[in-house]
């Protein structure tokens, strides 16, 4: 067994703010292989970006926080046999862009409206110790690889002259520009219309195989999920929920929130509705989000899960193998769900009735 | 999934630890700024009561005494009247003036700013190039040529003063206000067929009541500075009425036997000025809960 | 020449040949600005009770349409028929009373509602300038049942918006539009803005309010899988054109317009092996042909050729 590029255990981070705390990860640990695609899925608060943008330093800088709260990361996280969790600054600034690159969702505000696309480039290059003359170079290269037509010419020109598709791809060649191990990709299509997504998917997939760089992608969007993880991670309330081989999360589900989650969504084999009579409704999850502010008791989607027992509302449960399950698929649920599933099923045999879950 | 700002997708209800005040005394120059201005104004308020002294009646016998001589705490001045008692009712009319020139410009300056901004168009194109026009006159001259104009008072001074200051709080309620019309809810009160006024009313004010009460506050420092200027020069508050404007006016010629004379309004002026300019700070600091903490 | 696949039914809203320019930004100096089409000859219906759904991706113009419905913004040409007036150039007391029928949802909850109004307040305000319920107690009583309506607590009449979440805020946006009781919700990407696993609790309230009211939605969304669900007929627009209209069966399952193909293909499915074996369709790149128009290729199913 090879040891792991990445290796989180304990995780947690807490912003301390005018509003009091917020408990925005709550223990987390995982391990990333080499090469591995990690989808990390949550919704606006689940922790999910703010612990993967811990690690290498990047939160406290005003874009997840506020501007003056604090943050406390505690716990461990170990790239490439070394402690990232309380590195001095100047390490882990040489570590970013070099060993660990980075896409983010909106590329016009990460870009640097007054210089030139090119320049941005190979200033990310020239920054860990390339002459100019070849960083140039390799930015016209880079430019190609992201499939950036043109590349002498687009080069020259700024960040707003690009479209939004375009300019990901210009972050994309400054995420990849050192060849990083890990490239840290948070929310990269969440701002971009459907068709540019998909091109952008696709790309992200050929620069995979090509580098064979591990991935971590931040995202919300189950579709993309399944487009392309290797390994999925359901987060909710600061806490995995279920983590596992991306075809056992979607065809063998174990968390109520996950399959929550996945049966939300509109089934493209749903029938066309009529004027006449009643249209099927979502199976909608009930409730609210927790408030991230209380300190974090039991399961944190017990309150809106319908096959919650005492236990889920006072013990948190721990990330476990899930016992008849595939080899890494692991669920945080005192539940089984797919027992529960059967006992309902069997109870009220209409369909109908899963659609008011939790209701 | 735009709207993914950390915190504020909890929606943690705001604990009643973190109110406006609070976050304000928590800035210490605000607190003591706000400490200083209610004992300037309480003790200008409610000092000539308390004291056996009048401001007006002169002593030919007592003149230019030192401070704490003869029942006189800070002493008499070149008519042998009761200093202490005069600073304390200078300054009521100094703070008046100051309050009440404020209340004019957020008056004229909020109204203008706010039609300015809710009409785009040649009304609210108009209004803004008038009010760049008054700027470009140094307010001081405008003050001063006003002033030789009309016949000098409290009153006179008041508007002055207040007419002077109101193009800053224009410009700054316009700006808000341009922003704020382009956020749907806006939109959304025309969509529900609010007429104009109410949603200027109804919708903006109270979005513009935060930098509104910013402005007000450093207006207020603005216009005792200004109320002095003029005083100073001969053209606000005539004498006998004391201003400490025009105290420090009269206290000039005897600088050099009797400093403390133009030291002591000098110093109420300076006290209120960096008094409230500290709770302007505070409050922008305060009502802006994203900004620096203190 | 307006497609309508409603028969004889009149239709509740009716826009016909609908254009709007913007002027670029190209600075006071410039001599020459270039205009952008941002609607461009735009034609639909509405009937009561139906909803049309209609797709593009950003820039397609899709929410211009929907300010021009809502006349929060002027056309450049064409006309738009409210229940048989022409509203187009609708103004003062006119468009006033319109505002009663005609209603707006809006995609961000956080920007839509005043933070510094009680969310009470906030729904209320349309019955209060219109005078429908003048007094207080009455105000209150009713604001309270539309609080109940959209599943909101009417114990939290008295809050403002930032102690509530994206769903809760979404609600008491469809609150404030359900207040005047309208025949026609613009819902201009309702759901973009909220959590995966808050967009269904939304959707559901839109088609039980549709249900119990008989109210008409144009859902203006980029999401097509939603579009999908909540719509009875589907517009799909590209650079200010619909390039196909149609009833949902027949736009989904038998796109006849590359684009709308192309969309439909390069939407990720949430199944692992379902998405591995997605084919995708090459975008068309292709500009709109000026002179192209829209053509009938089936029952009600029209694309632009």
């Amino acid at each position: 067994m090879t040891t792991p590029l990445l290796d989180v255990s304990d995780l947690t981070v807490r912003f301390s703010q005018d509003r009091g705390k917020v408990y925005a990860v709550n223990g987390v640990s995982y391990s990333l292989a080499r090469g591995e695609t990690l989808a990390v899925v949550g919704e606006s608060g689940s922790g999910k970006s703010a612990h993967v943008l811990a690690m290498p330093g990047l939160l406290g800088t005003g874009r997840y926080t506020g501007a003056g709260a604090a943050v406390e990361v505690g716990g461990s996280a170990v790239f490439a046999g070394k402690e990232l969790i309380g590195m001095p600054e100047a390490e882990l600034r040489r570590l970013r862009g070099s060993r660990i690159g980075f896409v983010f969702q909106d590329p016009m505000s990460s870009l640097n409206p007054v210089l030139t696309v090119g320049e941005q480039i190979a200033e990310a290059i020239t920054s860990h110790g390339v002459s100019p003359r070849t960083a140039e170079a390799r930015a016209l290269d880079l430019l190609d690889i992201v499939g950036i037509p043109e590349p002498r010419r687009r080069a020259r020109h700024f960040p707003h002259q690009f479209s939004g598709g375009m300019r990901q791809r210009a972050m994309i060649a400054i995420g990849i520009a050192c060849e990083p191990a890990l490239l840290i990709a948070d929310e990269p299509t969440t701002a971009l219309d459907v068709l540019v997504q998909a091109q952008i998917i696709d790309l992200m997939k050929d620069l995979r195989r090509q580098l064979g760089m591990a991935m971590i992608w931040i995202t919300h969007d189950m579709g993309v999920v399944a487009s392309i993880a290797d390994t999925v991670q359901v987060m909710y309330g600061g806490r995995i929920m279920e983590r596992g081989p991306v075809r056992a999360v979607f065809h063998d589900t174990r968390s109520a929130y996950t399959w929550g989650l996945l049966n939300s969504l509109p089934d493209a084999e749903m029938h066309a509705p009529s004027l006449a009579g009643r249209r099927p409704r979502l199976r909608q999850i009930p409730g609210q989000p927790p408030d991230m502010t209380q300190v974090p008791v039991g399961d944190p989607f017990a309150p809106r899960n319908r096959f919650a027992t005492h236990r889920c509302l006072s013990e948190t449960p721990p990330l476990q193998q899930v016992a008849d399950g595939a080899p890494g698929h692991l669920v945080a649920a005192w539940y089984d769900l797919p027992q529960v599933l059967r006992a309902v099923a069997h109870r009220d045999a209409s369909p109908q009735a899963l659609t008011e879950m939790g209701t | 999934m735009s709207v993914e700002s950390f915190p504020a997708a909890s929606a943690a209800p705001a604990r009643a630890n973190t109110t406006v005040f609070h976050r304000f005394l928590r800035r210490r120059m605000a607190a003591v700024g706000l400490a200083l201005v209610v004992l300037l104004v309480l003790a200008c308020a409610l000092g000539p009561f308390l004291l056996r002294h009048d401001p007006l009646t002169i002593n030919m016998r007592g003149r230019f005494l030192l401070p704490f001589s003869d029942g006189h705490v800070l002493g008499t001045d070149e008519m042998g009247r009761d200093l202490l008692a005069r600073i304390l009712d200078a300054g009521r009319y100094s703070l008046l003036i100051g309050i009440l020139a404020m209340s004019i410009s957020v008056f004229v300056g909020g109204f203008v700013g706010i039609v300015a901004g809710f009409y785009r168009g040649i009304l609210g194109h108009g209004l803004m190039r008038f009010v760049d026009g008054m700027l470009c006159f140094p307010s001081i001259f405008l003050l001063l040529t006003l002033a030789a104009l009309t016949s000098p008072g409290v009153v006179t001074t008041t508007i002055i003063i207040g007419l002077t200051a109101w193009m800053s709080v224009a410009r700054l309620v316009h700006s808000s206000v341009q922003e704020l019309c382009q956020r749907e809810f806006i939109a959304a009160a025309r969509a529900l067929g609010l007429r104009d006024w109410r949603i200027m009313i109804g919708e903006l004010l109270p979005n513009v009541a935060a930098p509104l009460c910013v402005a007000a506050t450093l207006i207020v420092a603005r216009a005792i500075l200004l109320e002095s200027y003029v005083s100073y020069l001969g053209y606000g508050i005539q004498p006998p009425v004391a201003s400490w404007g025009n105290m420090l006016q009269k206290a000039q010629q005897y600088f050099n036997s009797a400093p403390w004379l133009a030291i002591l309004p000098g110093l109420m002026i300076t006290i209120a000025v960096a008094g409230f300019n500290a709770i302007g700070d505070g409050l922008r600091d305060a009502l802006n809960p994203r900004g620096r903490p203190g | 020449m307006i497609p309508s696949v409603q028969g004889n039914a009149p239709d509740l809203l009716r826009v016909e040949g609908l254009v709007r320019h913007y002027r670029g930004d190209a600075g006071i100096f410039s001599r020459h600005r270039h205009v952008v089409p941002a609607v461009d000859d735009v034609s639909f219906t509405i009937g009561r009770g139906e909803t049309l759904g209609l797709v593009g991706e950003s820039g397609s113009g899709k929410s211009t349409v929907g300010r021009l419905i809502m006349r929060l913004d002027d056309a450049d040409a064409g006309r738009i028929v409210f229940d048989g007036r022409d509203i187009t150039d609708l103004r003062g007391q006119g468009l006033i009373d319109l505002r009663r029928r005609l209603q707006v949802v809006f995609q961000d909850p956080y920007a839509s509602l005043n933070p510094r109004r009680r969310v009470g307040d906030i729904v209320g305000a349309g019955l209060r300038a219109h005078g429908v319920e003048t007094s207080q107690s009455g105000l209150r009583d009713r604001v309270a049942g539309l609080f109940r309506r959209v599943g909101l607590d009417p114990g939290q009449l008295d809050r403002y918006p930032h102690e509530f979440s994206g769903g809760q805020r979404q609600r008491i946006g469809i609150a404030r539009a359900l207040s005047l009781e309208p025949e026609l919700i613009v819902a201009d990407e309702p759901i973009t803005a909220l959590d995966v696993s808050i967009q269904a609790q939304i959707i559901n309230l839109l088609l039980d309010l549709q249900d119990e009211t008989g109210l008409s939605y144009l859902f203006i969304a980029h999401d097509l899988g939603m579009v999908r669900h909540i719509s009875h007929r589907v517009a799909v627009m590209r650079r200010g054109r619909i390039v196909e209209y149609g009833p949902v069966g027949a736009v989904f399952d038998d796109a006849r317009h590359p684009y709308t193909r192309a969309l439909i293909s390069a939407i990720p499915i949430p199944d692992p092996d379902r998405e591995a074996s997605r084919r995708q369709i090459a975008g068309d790149d292709g500009e709109v042909a000026s002179d192209a128009k829209l053509r009938e290729v089936g029952r009600g199913h029209w694309v632009l050729a």
